[in-house]
């Protein structure tokens, strides 16, 4: 008999239809549980490493023109062994995708402006804004175009993109990853465009810090003598990349002038200025050393680059080879070809060129947004229209007007947090079409100095020091990118947009950028610090640190037996060289009668200290409180202004403790009586020695107790990054590690019959959470450990120390 | 009993065994209970119908958690307990629980479809 249909299986059914609907999709920020908890396909799965661990794996290439070998070694760095170009870097984006496809993937949402499209909050959508408006993604669309239009580097592109996509292809919901499970969506094709934005992403973290608006403030607050004095363009103690011709007589340069078009209501001043995540302080170490300087007579170059610590980590580590090309190194997943490595015969590394290549212009606009000012002369200002898609909501088109000198970032739809920064138009040499992807690439297939010149000669952003060494035995240095033109102050402060005479348009030729060439040193380094001394014949300006720099002048100029496990101990290094030089001259201000007999005792043992930030120190911290008080105590009438974003330099402090002990700057707002340099570092040293004691009772008293360093998963969730990690070093030591920063790849490679090379970041291969080889690396990066770096001659040695093989087939 | 125990161990089979077809959406399991819940209604089978597939599926689900991360030795479900401040096995536990809801409620479906006291539509 057929039973009917029951009313009673309404109510289940439709319970049950919510339910897997509801388990489907994220909600109110929580993950799509019912797949994510599924056993069968869910987040356990994830766990599966089966590829990464299979003795061999064949994977098919219908696209390659022939068949490729990877061979893994034991730390997972997979070694490629490609017959030509085009399958080399196909099986790169295709490995690089099998270990990090969720970063890079992620990384390029952050860097477009699509942040949006995966989290629904607020905040998301107006950094998209924000992204877009600055003219990321559109920089990456001309950037692409001139990258089209060299076949080498297009071709690699190509392939590259291919190779992530076949990997992408192949994946089921089981399979991919774990970060795309928990937010509940899924990976998109990737493209050419993708790779750009990385590069892209890569140059707005190293040239997106300004502080225009702030000098111009502070130039009208304190005037010229006074701006000259605390935020002088050179300080005398420095070591440049470009060390030589040393003027006799340390001039200051040409102080600079208020600009005469610069004033207040120029500016409509009192506003609060956005602080940035850069910064400033921080950079990356590098050196090369003839062998004329080491032990084995052979080169040796050493590369710490600095960068926001993060897990999985910045970089991954690869050696690529097919005819013409070996070469080992790190590259950026989601990026072809190796960034910073060495091959048989060279050996490059790089650091961040620190200077100011990020302008702003004050226009005067059409109250319909339709014309600016310009020479007298009203001209149109044109617009795109930036497409912004929204999870959950309707897609937001939002209209970027530019003038002839860049995208207006902050105008009335969108007036962004500072009310001084409206109307602006930002000059940014990031927007500018370059094409980086050629330097790298010629770089990894270099064989002399000359090949490294030509591959460098057309890179232009962001610029970079970039460190040569060749197993002839030749080094270099060269302070490399687009630098434009300027006279002095230009770009400093916030430009007149309403004046064509304000608009650089010559760039300083690629023969006159400073660089050195085997100087007799026999050894070249540079750590961000200053590209030259004042009496470079263009001005520029930026955002340099010399204290690293003078550092790793003292060490390298000490020894010329240099070897392997010496240059470990520079790159280690936690000595903070400007701290070494400055507390003696606290020590000969402060006033011991004043101090009780505890804080006696405490400057009794600081006067013992080196300036040594390692683990175990016990005199570090207490310093440390003491120069920030003493740095608080001296600029305190700078609290006052509402637009305060930094101090003076630290070397323009010492100097005025030094020279001018008696200057208004060292008295105190909160008293009535008059204190000089001596009173407040004395004041300074109470306070720290009574803070100190304090938590010395708590029983913190060892520099690692405080100094700890996370390495953060770009979601910020803490079960996918590893915090508070006890470390030594300091921001300013050669060994620069941070709260969130710190030396992302430490590299050391010597040329010769055969390169010997080691290296370590924090971090692990895999991107992947859940897998063993997510954060292998870190305890060992942080005892200072280095791991042998397998550069294999042939594909004979990679097959033999393989744990894991892939072959990519062809057959159809 | 003997019905009980086997209706369970038939909707533990229905589960996996349509969950090892990887193409299906991870919700396919329900129809094979659905289907096996109208079943047991035709053939008269005297059983729970709730209770017995959320066991059914509670067991599956936390079982092959369990299972899966102590065969793959990840640390998966460690790291999805920090996320939400609770030991793994309270993920576990939750995954189970989520296994028995759409177990229990699609086998209880199954059986109200074509119950004996039905009411045509």
């Amino acid at each position: 008999m057929m039973k009917k249909i029951n009313t009673d299986a309404v109510f289940p059914l439709a319970a049950l239809v919510m339910l897997v609907f509801a388990l489907s999709r994220q909600m109110f920020m929580v993950p799509p549980l019912g797949k994510l908890l599924d056993p069968f396909i869910g987040a356990v799965q994830n766990e599966d490493e089966g590829r990464l661990n299979a003795s061999a794996l064949s994977i098919p290439g219908k696209e390659l023109k022939a068949p490729v070998q990877v061979y893994f070694d034991k730390r997972k760095v997979p070694h490629i062994y490609a017959q030509n170009n085009n399958d080399l870097y196909f099986a790169q984006g295709y490995v690089t995708a099998s270990l990090r496809l969720w970063q890079m993937d992620f990384m390029t949402y952050a860097s477009a402006g699509r942040l949006a499209e995966i989290f629904s909050q607020k905040d998301f959508f107006d950094y998209d804004r924000n992204q877009r408006r600055i003219g990321i993604l559109e920089a990456a669309k001309q950037s692409l175009k001139v990258i089209n239009a060299n076949p080498l580097t297009k071709e690699a592109l190509t392939a590259y993109t291919k190779g992530v996509n076949a990997y992408i292809r192949q994946l089921s919901y089981r399979e991919i990853p774990l970060e795309y499970k928990m937010l509940g969506y899924e990976p998109e094709p990737w493209s050419e465009l993708k790779s750009v934005l990385v590069l892209k992403s890569m140059a707005n973290n190293m040239t997106g810090y300004e502080e225009d608006l702030f000098m111009s403030k502070m130039i009208l607050a304190l005037g010229e003598e006074n701006f000259n004095k605390l935020y002088p363009d050179y300080y005398e103690n420095s070591t440049p990349v470009m060390n030589a011709n040393k003027p006799a007589l340390f001039a200051a340069a040409a102080p600079l002038k208020v600009p005469s078009y610069l004033d207040y209501s120029f500016l409509s001043s009192n506003s609060v200025i956005a602080e940035s995540p850069y910064n400033p302080r921080l950079g990356s170490n590098s050196w090369a050393v003839s062998g004329k300087r080491t032990k084995s007579g052979f080169p040796i170059l050493a590369n710490d680059p600095h960068l926001g610590l993060s897990l999985p980590n910045i970089w991954i580590e690869m050696q690529l080879t097919a005819p013409g090309m070996n070469v080992y190194g790190v590259s950026i997943p989601g990026a072809p070809a190796i960034i910073i490595g060495f091959n048989e015969k060279v050996a490059w590394g790089i650091t961040n060129g620190s200077d100011d290549v990020r302008d702003w212009y004050k226009l005067k606009i059409t109250n319909d947004y339709k014309q600016y000012e310009l020479d007298g002369q009203w001209r149109k200002l044109t617009y795109r229209v930036e497409e912004i898609k929204r999870r959950g909501e309707a897609t937001f088109y939002d209209t970027v007007y530019s003038s002839v000198h860049g995208p207006i970032v902050n105008n009335r739809s969108f007036p962004g947090k500072d009310p001084d920064m409206m109307d602006m138009a930002l000059r940014w040499e990031l927007h500018r079409p370059s094409n980086e992807f050629y330097t790298f690439i010629k770089l990894n297939t270099a064989a002399d100095y000359n090949d490294y010149k030509a591959a460098i000669r057309n890179y232009s952003t962001p610029l970079q020091n970039f460190t040569y060494a060749g197993r002839d035995n030749v080094i270099a240095i060269n302070h490399q990118g687009s630098m434009p033109v300027k006279w002095a102050g230009q770009g400093k402060f916030i430009l007149d947009g309403t004046r064509s005479a304000h608009l650089y348009t010559k760039y300083i030729p690629v023969d006159s950028l400073p660089q050195r060439y085997n100087p007799d040193c026999n050894y070249v380094q540079s750590a961000n610090q200053h590209p030259t001394y004042d009496n470079y014949p263009y001005y520029y300006n930026g955002y340099y640190s010399e204290t690293r720099a003078n550092r790793i002048e003292q060490l390298l100029s000490k020894s010329d037996k240099l070897d392997i496990a010496g240059m470990e101990a520079i790159q280690l290094d936690n000595t903070n060289s400007f701290s070494a030089e400055a507390l003696p001259v606290l020590l000969s201000k402060i006033n011991r009668s004043r101090l009780n007999p505890q804080q006696l005792k405490d400057l009794d043992a600081v006067s013992q200290w080196k300036g040594n930030y390692d683990y175990e120190d016990k005199i570090a911290r207490l310093y440390e409180i003491w120069w920030a008080n003493t740095v608080f105590y001296t600029w305190d009438e700078f609290k006052n202004y509402r637009f305060y974003l930094r101090p003076p330099d630290k070397v323009v402090l010492l100097d005025l403790i030094r020279k001018d002990p008696d200057n208004k700057y060292f008295d105190l707002q909160s008293t009535a009586q008059r204190e000089n340099a001596s009173d407040i570092i004395t004041d300074a040293f109470i306070t720290s020695s009574n803070d100190f004691t304090k938590t010395r009772k708590e029983g913190r008293e060892q520099w690692g107790d405080y100094h700890k360093v996370n390495l953060m998963h770009p979601t910020n969730l803490p079960a996918f990054s590893e915090m508070s990690l006890s470390a030594a070093g300091q921001s300013e030591a050669i060994n620069a590690t941070s709260r969130n920063w710190g030396p992302s790849w430490r590299m050391i490679v010597e040329l010769g019959d055969r390169p010997k090379a080691y290296g370590i970041y924090p971090g692990g291969q895999s991107g992947n959470p859940a897998s063993e080889y997510y954060n292998n690396f870190t305890k060992d990066w942080n005892k200072g450990k280095y791991y042998p770096l397998l550069f294999f001659m042939n594909s004979a040695e990679a097959k033999a120390a393989a744990s894991s093989t892939w072959t990519f087939n062809t057959a159809k | 009993m003997l019905n009980n125990i086997k209706i369970l161990a038939l909707t533990i089979i229905l589960i996996i065994l349509t969950r090892m077809i990887g193409i299906l959406p991870w919700w396919s399991f329900i129809i094979p209970v659905v289907a096996l819940g109208i079943v047991m209604t035709i053939k008269k089978w005297s059983t729970a119908g709730f209770g017995l597939g959320f066991l059914a599926g509670f067991l599956t689900w936390a079982g092959a958690n369990l299972y899966f991360d102590a065969a793959l030795q990840g640390a998966v479900l460690d790291k999805l307990g920090l996320l939400l401040s609770v030991p793994a096995i309270v993920i576990v536990l939750l995954s189970g629980i989520i296994g028995g809801l759409l177990t229990g409620l699609a086998l209880y479906t199954g059986k109200a479809l074509v119950a004996e006291r039905s009411i045509g539509i």
